[in-house]
């Protein structure tokens, strides 16, 4: 502000405006901290943000945005759906890392591997032309009227058994590859179906990932608590993950793209390093799972007075440290193993401790 | 992650200098509460929609501040009537000034800055809040010579109303 001299007799003076301007600048700023409640605006702030955004395609729907709703079922429901995905990545990660291809994707690439083993449509005609002469010479020394005694039998019978054609019908060369064409379609469709399924189920990760970064962003801004920052940081990040993860299971498609008959071979070692990438991501993506669970975990929960009653609790352990009273209603369920697990800490007042019992896991799951 | 925690570590500071900016501009407490929480949830949906053109916003504490006081602005109804010069203002408290009340000299400067006219108010309640003279001359849309010019003439008829010369309706000539 101003403090330059220009008074006119009986006025004030520029330092006496600015002097007062600046005690009533402080009160009314005092006053105004006391009595409006910035955190009930931020919360409004974040409903009205989240109210915009796409719907989930999650089964668990999001926490409530109500604002009048008891903050400890939003914290309770976020750590249980953050255990939800750790177990979800768990699964999906170990899949991938143990070098098993998405649902089968390379086996049934390899299978036909050994046949197609080059691009000359007319090497494969001529393998496929002797089987047919050593099936037929099979015959002719007569391995059907006396299976076991001659000699020149095992030689066509190894020759057949190497192959994986059925050659019975004496079919032609050119039956023989369109069989073999539509026995490669078949596999690919079959691969498609596999690929999108992984792809549907990264997604649906990562659609959980992404709602409870934004349900932790509510319960923030109700709490205005700084230590969830974190929590949405690692929530977020482990979205992005999974972004990634998405975009090289849908890269798959180059591999579909290939002209299998002649590219085979690639089309299958880039099948196997997206796998070895997909399991990558997917791994650093639990890791971050876990930490997430852990931060989410740390927080502490009060659910004094809460009404618990219609939470769906899978996993007890998610309760773990929670502080509650006789006010609290808890799921009919649980209600005994909460008063199990439960010491008094204050008159009145509950804390739930699952420490490192031996049994933990059997209480774990309801 | 960065953005968002800046936005709201923004959002900490600047909420309630928002609230008290809109007051200045002559809001009653609860019109300018919902003001800046409508200014806020503007910035906050910029942030998130498009990071880039948020951070791109230079001076954001003067560019929140014209946000919340055009939301208090808009045309008004039952519940944003604004007060103007010349309205009943409450009694005064009682000499000891707590929180729970508006001090004497807080109300006496709201009701001298509505001896104002628009101008001459908003630029004010900019300087009250420290917003450097180029951000308000942005933010209206004036000269930053125009802007010292009516903050001069502002500070004139604050230096009579506060002396105790009141004279309701008095606009800046």
């Amino acid at each position: 502000m101003n403090s330059h001299d220009d008074t006119r007799p009986g006025e004030m003076t520029d330092t006496q405006l600015d002097q007062l301007l600046a005690a009533a600048n402080r009160e009314l700023l005092g006053h105004i901290e006391t009595t409006a409640d910035p955190h009930r605006a931020l919360t409004a702030i974040m409903i009205g943000s989240t109210q915009e955004a796409p719907p989930s395609e999650t089964a668990t729907p999001a926490i409530s945005h109500d604002p009048d709703r008891h903050p400890a079922i939003g914290m309770i429901t976020i750590r249980l759906r953050a255990r939800d995905l750790v177990l979800d990545l768990d699964s999906t990660s170990d899949i991938m890392l143990n070098g098993v291809p998405p649902r089968g994707l390379s086996r049934h690439y390899g299978s036909h591997h050994d046949l197609v083993v080059s691009r000359d449509r007319r090497r494969i005609f001529a393998i496929a032309r002797d089987r047919r002469d050593a099936r037929d010479r099979s015959r002719t020394l007569g391995i059907d009227k006396d299976p076991d005694n001659d000699p020149e039998k095992d030689l066509a019978l190894d020759y057949e058994r190497s192959s994986t054609w059925d050659l019975a019908t004496g079919a032609t060369d050119r039956t023989l590859l369109r069989d073999m064409a539509q026995d490669i379609a078949r596999d690919r469709r079959r691969t498609r179906d596999l690929d999108s399924g992984l792809a549907r189920d990264v997604d649906s990760v990562r659609d959980i990932a992404r709602d409870i970064a934004r349900d932790i962003d509510l319960v923030h801004a109700r709490a205005h608590g700084r230590a969830l920052g974190r929590a949405s940081d690692l929530a977020r990040n482990l979205a992005s993950e999974l972004d990634s993860a998405l975009d090289h299971v849908l890269a798959y498609d180059l591999a579909r793209d290939h002209d299998i008959a002649r590219d085979f071979a690639h089309a299958r070692a880039l099948a196997q390093d997206l796998t070895h990438d997909i399991g990558f991501v997917l791994s650093s993506a639990l890791s971050l799972a876990v930490e997430l669970a852990r931060d989410l975990d740390a927080q502490q929960v009060d659910a004094s007075g809460a009404d618990l009653s219609t939470l769906e609790i899978k996993h007890l352990d998610a309760l773990d440290r929670t502080i509650w009273t006789r006010q609290t209603t808890w799921p009919p369920s649980i209600a005994d193993q909460v008063e199990a697990r439960s010491e008094e800490i204050r008159p009145g007042v509950y804390q739930i401790h699952f420490g490192n019992t031996s049994d933990r896991h059997a209480l774990t799951l309801v | 992650m960065q953005v968002r925690t800046d936005w709201i570590s923004f959002y900490d500071t600047h909420y309630h200098r928002v609230v008290r900016f809109v007051m200045h501009n002559g809001a009653s407490q609860a019109d300018a509460q919902d003001a800046a929480q409508e200014a806020f949830i503007e910035s906050w949906a910029l942030m998130s929609s498009d990071p880039d053109r948020w951070q791109a916003i230079t001076g954001k504490e003067a560019w929140i501040r014209a946000v919340a006081l055009r939301r208090y602005r808009r045309p008004p109804g039952p519940r944003r009537r604004p007060l103007i010069a010349g309205d009943e203002i409450p009694d005064l408290p009682a000499p000891e000034p707590g929180h729970e009340e508006l001090t004497v000299q807080a109300q006496l400067v709201l009701q001298a800055l509505r001896a104002l006219d628009e101008e001459a108010r908003t630029v004010m309640a900019f300087d009250l809040d420290d917003i450097p003279a180029a951000d308000i001359a942005r933010e209206l849309d004036i000269t930053q010579q125009r802007v010292r010019d009516v903050k001069k003439k502002a500070r004139t008829i604050l230096k009579q109303e506060l002396a105790g010369n009141v004279t309701p309706g008095r606009s800046q000539p």
